[in-house]
């Protein structure tokens, strides 16, 4: 009997365990044993005498050595009117060449040697990474001190990196998961928000070389640089190696304030931006959030494992699994260290069923907010935490990773530390005071990326629709110009020949010729008299010379070579830079068949005067616009983009009291502005044609 | 003096062909071992008792390759359906459930020939839909969402994916190394007892990875084109997510006999890695996993694709910035020149100082980026050798077309530079080290090697076959194979604007 009675508790106690557990199926009859302690490997410290500071991960198992480094800096500090100078500084840093070796040296160094160096900025941040064999590490922090202390800002590489970032402008609308990113980042942190500005053609034009420099120095100093580092080596070792390399770079480093976000508001609900060609929507819903505190980081870890992160989360449950609405959906309350994150949720589908999955996201969000998680799913969540602890330490590279990010950041270490024992303790009641906290729907904006024509049913149900205009924005020194047409085409060219014939004609046959001015500049306020003298001898050779405070400037082209010389010193002018400045000369259009388009836009009223517009371009988009005056045909006004001491944009020429020599009118006066401000007036002192030049000037020695 | 230079130069070849070589490989293959179950099921094992952890990789000898029409992208279809339990996991009533999920089965095939017929009925089709959706409702009564997945993670287990390509598919997961037995427990089950529950909705969401990966990137309609130009009768004919028709196709029957042909233990391999012992894993092998069957190697694809009669071309005007793929067929990964293809790459694209990235992206700035790879869409059969690349602004497809044509010109009239060849083979060294210390990616590295070229060991003794290869083996490798007749050409073209 009493036997009996025992079993009977037995099997009441197994039959209420597994109904705890739920199924009493095989998997619950597994017994595992305890995990083995992790042992945690020492993290070394140690500090250059310049300041670097060094945190070590020896680990001799294998023969590589992954060094890294972080630095304050990065996107946010990019100024407004030059996003994408952090990026263009980074990649100039690795590329532009560095201490005596060209860029091209330099990957050729680090290609033979089995090398890797990059040089990353991320929104708040700048870090190199340096991985490689320790028969070369000597050799690769050779070449990284020269990157670091050195970096040449080669010019053409310059150029090569800014036409590199607008290709990938040009580029940013073939991919629909970036164009969400991007829009949904501008709607949450506003358009202009140093943590959403995206790159436009004009910002890029903004940056100087000048600009990457002050960039740099502001931020790579030794005082300022963490570096990681794992692999077969030890502290004194470390230690030694940076102090050769990089023992003898010093200077302040600049502290730039660090921006803070800005308020937004809409007039809508829904931004949409069309892109007609897809039958899958892009969505994303969501607000701002906060920055990282640590003492709501396990409850919020927890929350976002229930609702929103991996394949249990209620919102794959919802939209993946049941309704069969996407492939992925993920997102949820993802803080940032030094500025607010982001709350939002993200998703895809086919256009026609837009609209429910963005209300199935809602009602999941209505729901956790409504109602508390079950002990189950609290559960799951907590036990995936703690079992899978032990993979934080799967890796030397992820313990010191970890370690680093938090030093860097300034993180409270020992709060970190207790995370895991915070998540023990996290309670339903916590979710869901989270859920109420950080969720705020009516707050939240969605964003959709698709075919608006294509999507059942209306979007007006949820809320306002308002377009997001995602056009590329042309560079302003472009203008937007109609298509042409051969009509406009024909037009043009006509009244440019008939304007040519009537008032340039000497330059058909012209031989040479000799045109001297008075100058007069300003810059940077300050105005400067100059006066100038050019002599041509066509079609290719040309001698100025230019005389400013009795400094003499000297300018020869001869053929396709070319040379500056100032204050003693000689500079060779490019091939391509030759053929541009020949550009919409009225000689080269005399006499180069093809090469021009010349587009009529229209007629314009100035100054009680009408004017035929012609809009002049070649393949390599070249431009500029002339202004013929109707009546006289005339040439009075020119555009295009020039740089003048300094001021880069569209400038505007107007001529006026023409004189004409064998042919040919001239301007006696012309001044030049860009936008409102006038930033030359040209007088003109003397021009002669075909007079007899003395050849040996257009001379270039090497 | 000459004397002098040629030693020296010698001499810092040899220093070069040594570097690294403190590096014994054998160390690394000493962690591996290896055992063959009686159901022919083989283990690999790779032991790294560092840290408390394991991964699992199951490498399925199946992918898209072994498709045939009408069930193009089932191997894809099938590996999402391997997530779905088995008739212990996932399910509150195995028999009932499996009843419902019979019945559905046999109506959905009925609908299927509605639908399929040239005279459907249509009402009767809807009246069939109807009671679909009434059992598809009923089933998903039975289902205990996402069990294989939540006991996973409940014990701790990360990184659970899989992967389908053109020649296999991968499993993978990783749990703390107290948790064999679970993975042992959950790998046999998924493989020797599935049920592939939840079938219908899973359609919808395969569906919606084709649009997004395929349909709305312009990249993704490249490679389908590419791979529908350049083979005629060969496996790889086909993307690996097929076409929308056949996933819309594909049953459920479907599914379970291509599961019973392929997912033997003949065809499958198991790699496992990190903190497991030997005689651990061969114990729970044997408890765990030989109830799957043995059944038969499959043999290899019949159909053998014809040489190339001429040049196959393709543009595609869409609204997108252009694009550039040009590929030539080469041998499969058996083949002694598929290596050689490896060490090409190195010395063309391979690299900032690397010929092709120098000449495009650095010096004439034509491209934004160039790239290439042997074997692609695979390397089980004859493959592509491809050459893809994106025109910066202001430059054109074309003229990176002729670049790269002017480039295997020029490999075919003059030799590669010694140094060109000797870098490319010690960066490789260098990479295949660096490569190890993840283990897992040496695992998978192994597994396909061991599954393709019949010896997991390959993957670290390539590097000697690579040392063999000379300056004259490439000249030769791009005078067979880079010829106008053996190509394609796929380009993306920005679509104009009608303008009104």
């Amino acid at each position: 009997m009493k036997r009996v009675g025992i079993s009977l508790i037995i099997f009441l106690i197994l039959i209420n365990f597994c109904m705890v557990e739920g199924k009493g199926k095989k998997i619950d009859k597994l017994k595992f044993p305890e995990l083995r302690k992790i042992e945690k490997p020492e993290i070394e410290r140690t500090i250059t005498k310049n300041g670097i500071k060094i945190r070590l991960i020896r680990d001799d198992k294998f023969p590589v050595i992954n060094f890294s480094a972080l630095f304050r800096g990065g996107d946010v500090y990019s100024p407004g009117t030059k996003v994408g100078l952090a990026p263009l500084t980074a990649q100039l840093m690795r590329i532009g060449g560095a201490g005596s070796f060209s860029g091209e040296e330099i990957d050729l160094k680090l290609d033979s040697g089995g090398i890797s160096i990059s040089v990353v900025s991320g929104m708040d941040y700048f870090s190199v990474n340096l991985t490689s064999l320790k028969e070369n590490f000597d050799e690769a922090i050779s070449i990284l001190a020269d990157i670091l202390m050195n970096p040449a800002f080669n010019k053409d590489k310059f150029k090569e990196i800014k036409g590199q970032m607008s290709s990938t402008i040009s580029r940013r609308n073939d991919d629909p998961s970036s164009i969400l990113r991007r829009e949904f980042d501008k709607l949450i942190y506003g358009k202009n928000s140093p943590f959403s500005a995206s790159m436009e053609y004009d910002y890029l034009d903004n940056i100087e070389i000048s600009d990457v420099k002050a960039f740099y120095n502001a931020f790579f100093k030794p005082s300022r640089m963490l570096a990681g580092v794992t692999g077969p080596i030890s502290k004194e070792k470390i230690k030694s190696v940076l102090e050769k390399y990089l023992g003898k770079w010093s200077g302040k480093p600049v502290s730039p304030r660090y921006p803070t976000v800005g308020k937004t508001k809409y007039s809508f609900k829904i931004g949409f931006a069309e892109k007609s060609n897809m039958n899958q929507s892009q969505i994303s819903i969501g607000h701002l959030g906060v920055k990282e505190n640590i003492d709501e980081k396990a409850k919020i870890l927890i929350f976002n494992s229930i609702f929103s992160q991996g394949f249990n989360s209620r919102l794959m449950q919802r939209l993946r699994v049941k309704m069969g609405l996407t492939y992925g959906v993920g997102g949820g309350i993802i803080s940032q260290y030094l500025y607010p994150g982001k709350v939002y949720f993200s998703t895809f589908t086919k256009s026609e069923s837009t609209i429910d999955a963005v209300k199935a996201i809602f009602d999941e969000i209505d729901k956790i907010r409504k109602e508390k998680v079950t002990a189950q799913e609290l559960e799951d969540a907590k036990d995936y935490f703690l079992n899978s602890y032990v993979f934080k330490f799967s890796s030397p590279e992820k313990i010191l990773n970890t370690y680093l990010v938090r030093e860097f950041f300034g993180l409270d270490a020992a709060k970190y530390d207790k995370l895991i024992d915070d998540i023990k303790k996290v309670t339903a009641d916590d979710v869901y005071k989270v859920a109420n906290k950080y969720l705020e729907p009516e707050k939240m904006m969605v964003l959709i990326v698709g075919s608006k024509k294509k999507i059942k049913g209306k979007l007006s149900d949820i809320g306002k629709v308002g377009d997001i205009d995602i056009a590329i924005k042309p560079p302003k020194m472009k203008e937007v110009i109609p298509e042409a047409t051969p009509e406009s085409l024909q037009k043009g060219k006509k009244i440019v020949f008939a304007s040519l014939k009537k008032n340039y004609s000497g330059y058909r046959n012209i031989k040479s010729s000799k045109r001297s001015s008075d100058m007069n500049l300003v810059v940077q306020g300050r105005a400067l008299s100059l006066s100038t003298e050019t002599t041509m001898v066509y079609p290719d050779k040309v001698y100025n010379e230019t005389n400013v405070m009795g400094m003499k400037i000297i300018r020869v082209v001869n053929g396709n070579k070319g040379i500056l010389q100032q204050m003693g010193q000689k500079k060779i002018i490019a091939k391509e830079e030759i053929e541009k400045n020949k550009f919409g000369d009225i000689y080269d259009i005399f006499h180069s068949k093809g090469k021009y388009n010349f587009q009529f836009l229209g007629e314009k009223k100035i100054d009680n005067k009408m004017f035929d517009l012609i809009y002049v371009s070649d393949k390599n988009s070249n431009w500029t616009k002339f202004y013929i005056n109707k009546k006289s045909g005339l040439i009075e006004i020119k555009e295009k983009i020039e740089n003048i001491a300094g001021r880069k944009g569209i400038a505007k020429m107007i001529s006026s009291d023409f004189k004409v020599f064998n042919g040919i009118a001239v301007p006696g006066k012309t001044k030049v502005f860009i936008k409102s401000d006038k930033l030359m007036d040209i007088t003109l002192k003397d021009f002669k044609v075909n007079l007899k030049v003395d050849r040996s000037i257009f001379k270039i020695d090497k | 003096m000459k004397r002098i230079l040629i030693t020296f130069l010698l001499l810092t070849v040899s220093v070069m062909f040594l570097a690294g070589s403190d590096f014994n490989f054998d160390n690394v293959k000493k962690r591996v071992s290896e055992f063959t179950l009686p159901n022919g099921l083989k283990f690999i094992l790779l032991e790294d008792h560092s840290v408390p952890i394991a991964s699992f990789v199951t490498y399925a000898n199946v992918g898209g390759s072994d498709e045939r029409i009408g069930i193009y992208g089932i191997s894809h279809f099938l590996e999402h359906l391997a997530f779905k339990g088995t008739s212990e996991v996932g399910t509150k009533d195995p028999k009932k459930e499996q009843k419902i999920l019979d019945k559905m089965d046999k109506l959905f095939s009925r609908i299927v020939m509605e639908k399929d017929k040239s005279d459907t009925d249509k009402d009767l089709l809807k009246k069939m839909e109807k009671e679909f959706e009434t059992l598809r409702i009923k089933a998903a009564e039975y289902v205990v969402a996402n069990e294989f997945d939540s006991i996973l993670k409940r014990h701790g287990g990360v990184g659970l994916n899989a992967g389908t390509g053109a020649d296999a598919t991968r499993y993978f997961f990783s749990l703390p190394s107290n948790k064999i037995e679970l993975w042992a427990y959950l790998e046999s089950g998924r493989f020797s007892d599935p049920v592939f529950r939840e079938f219908y909705k899973e359609r919808e969401v395969i569906k919606e990875e084709r649009r997004m990966r395929t349909e709305n990137q312009p990249v993704g309609k490249m490679i389908e084109e590419l791979l529908s130009l350049a083979f005629k009768d060969h496996p790889y004919r086909v993307n690996v997510i097929g076409p929308m028709s056949n996933i819309n196709h594909i049953t459920r029957q479907d599914v379970k006999n291509y599961f019973r042909k392929y997912y033997t233990a003949k065809n499958l391999v198991i790699g496992v890695t990190g903190d497991v012992y030997p005689e651990q894993l061969k114990k729970l092998a044997k408890k765990y996993f030989m109830k799957i069957p043995a059944g038969e190697k499959i043999p290899r694809g019949f159909s053998v694709e014809p040489e190339q009669l001429g040049e196959k071309r393709m543009t595609i005007y869409e609204d997108s910035q252009p694009w550039f793929i040009t590929g030539y067929h080469i041998p499969s990964e058996l083949h002694k020149d598929f290596v050689k293809f490896n060490v090409l790459d190195y010395i063309i694209t391979n690299g900032r100082s690397s010929r092709l990235f120098k000449k495009m992206v650095t010096k004439d700035k034509s491209a934004l980026f160039v790239g290439s790879m042997a074997g692609f869409p695979g390397s089980k059969y004859p493959s592509l050798y491809i050459f893809f690349s994106l025109p910066n602004m202001k430059h054109t497809t074309d003229e990176l077309e002729k670049i790269i044509f002017d480039e295997t010109e020029k490999l075919k009239k003059e030799l590669v530079t010694e140094e060109e060849l000797s870098s490319a083979k010690y960066r490789m060294k260098v990479a295949l080290i660096k490569s190890m210390k993840s283990n897992r990616g040496l695992l998978m590295n192994m597994l396909s090697s061991e599954v393709i070229t019949g010896s997991w060991e390959r993957s670290f003794d390539y590097i000697e076959e690579i040392d063999k290869v000379t300056r004259e083996d490439l000249q030769e490798l791009a005078k067979k194979y880079f010829t106008l007749n053996n190509r394609v050409v796929v380009k993306i073209e920005k679509k104009k604007e009608v303008k009104k």
